[in-house]
């Protein structure tokens, strides 16, 4: 049992030195991606439907999914909606 | 006829129930009161049909366009969607395939889609708060068998006695389909279902660690989620355990 708890104990105390490193995974920069979204893929609301989902068609420009910054326009995608009809 | 009274008709109608609903509607434009009707049932069965592929593609895959339209309509009547938002409507599917297919060929059916429902859920999951690794530098040694953690809203865990990532990782380029074998001998798969920053990341760990992560998702304290993965794994690294959570961000809080 003591052996058991100094092994947790280790493995916390080595967390806390990598940890800083480690977490940053998840918090990558986001940016708005156009005319990338799958059909009924896309993220929410657009001036044509209401809500998440809804999309139609895949790779409408006006619908946009959520994508890591810099590979939007790797992807065909761009930046800013279409402008109005 | 009183408007609830309508009402009720009405849906029985759409839901194929006969009822006298075309005596109250007026059809005198060409198209009769029935066939107004039945466009309307259609569309209703299509959009739920549409949406539901949506949600289960490698499911749909497996069936085929038609007899998945036929299995999303008997699956419609039994569950209605019940909100305009169509994103809800897969939630009790795995279940129902689990009745429908129950101890046939195509029992694997509910697992693969209880893994495409938790991808789902992964994709839609609010947004948790990045866990602070700092904190865990308060926790004092001795209470460290007791510490618990709180999960990203996004994680899930699926397990199956059939290879579930494996069919649905065959089904992710487009074209070219590897066949896999889904009898029991193909081996089963425990899967870790998150999200990351690109989307939902399904991935396979070994059954230690999942009993690890089931028992830490359930709310065990640290202590007894390392015996019940040492119990399947003697050799297992709670150490390396405990990075992989941090590093693939399972983690939103620790409480001591």
């Amino acid at each position: 049992m003591l052996s058991r708890n100094l092994i947790l104990t280790a493995a916390i105390g080595s967390l806390l030195a990598l940890g800083a490193a480690n977490a940053a995974e998840d918090k990558g920069d986001t940016e708005k991606c156009f005319g990338v979204a799958e059909a009924g893929k896309n993220g929410c609301h657009t001036a044509s439907h209401g809500c998440a989902g809804m999309a139609k068609t895949d790779k409408d420009p006006a619908d946009w999914a959520k994508v890591p910054k810099g590979t939007c326009e790797k992807m065909g995608g761009k930046l800013t909606p279409p402008a109005a009809m | 006829m009183k408007l609830p009274e309508l009402q009720q008709h009405f849906i029985a109608s759409l839901y194929g129930e006969s009822s006298d609903i075309e005596a109250q509607v007026r059809g005198d434009h060409g198209i009769g009161a029935a066939g107004r009707m039945a466009i309307y049932r259609y569309n209703l069965q299509a959009g739920f049909g549409k949406a539901l592929a949506l949600e289960f593609p490698v499911i749909a895959a497996l069936c085929g366009a038609d007899y998945f339209a036929r299995l999303a309509r008997e699956f419609q009547l039994a569950h209605p969607s019940t909100s305009g938002d169509l994103h809800h409507i897969g939630a009790p599917f795995p279940r129902y395939l689990r009745q429908r297919f129950e101890s046939g060929d195509y029992a694997y059916f509910a697992d693969v889609a209880e893994l495409e429902w938790a991808r789902e859920e992964a994709a839609r999951a609010a947004d948790g708060v990045p866990f602070d690794v700092g904190t865990l530098g308060t926790v004092a040694p001795e209470d460290t068998p007791a510490l618990r953690f709180a999960f990203q809203p996004a994680v899930r865990l699926v397990v199956s006695r059939w290879p579930i990532l494996s069919i649905w990782e065959a089904h992710q380029a487009p074209g070219e389909v590897r066949p896999v074998d889904p009898g029991a001998s193909a081996g089963a798969e425990h899967v870790l279902v998150r999200r990351a920053a690109t989307g939902p990341v399904l991935e396979r760990v070994g059954e230690a660690e999942f009993s690890w992560l089931a028992s830490l998702l359930r709310g065990a304290p640290l202590g007894e989620a390392f015996d019940a993965a040492l119990a399947i794994d003697a050799a297992f690294d709670v150490a390396m355990a405990l990075q992989r959570c941090v590093a693939r961000g399972l983690f939103r809080a620790a409480c001591g």
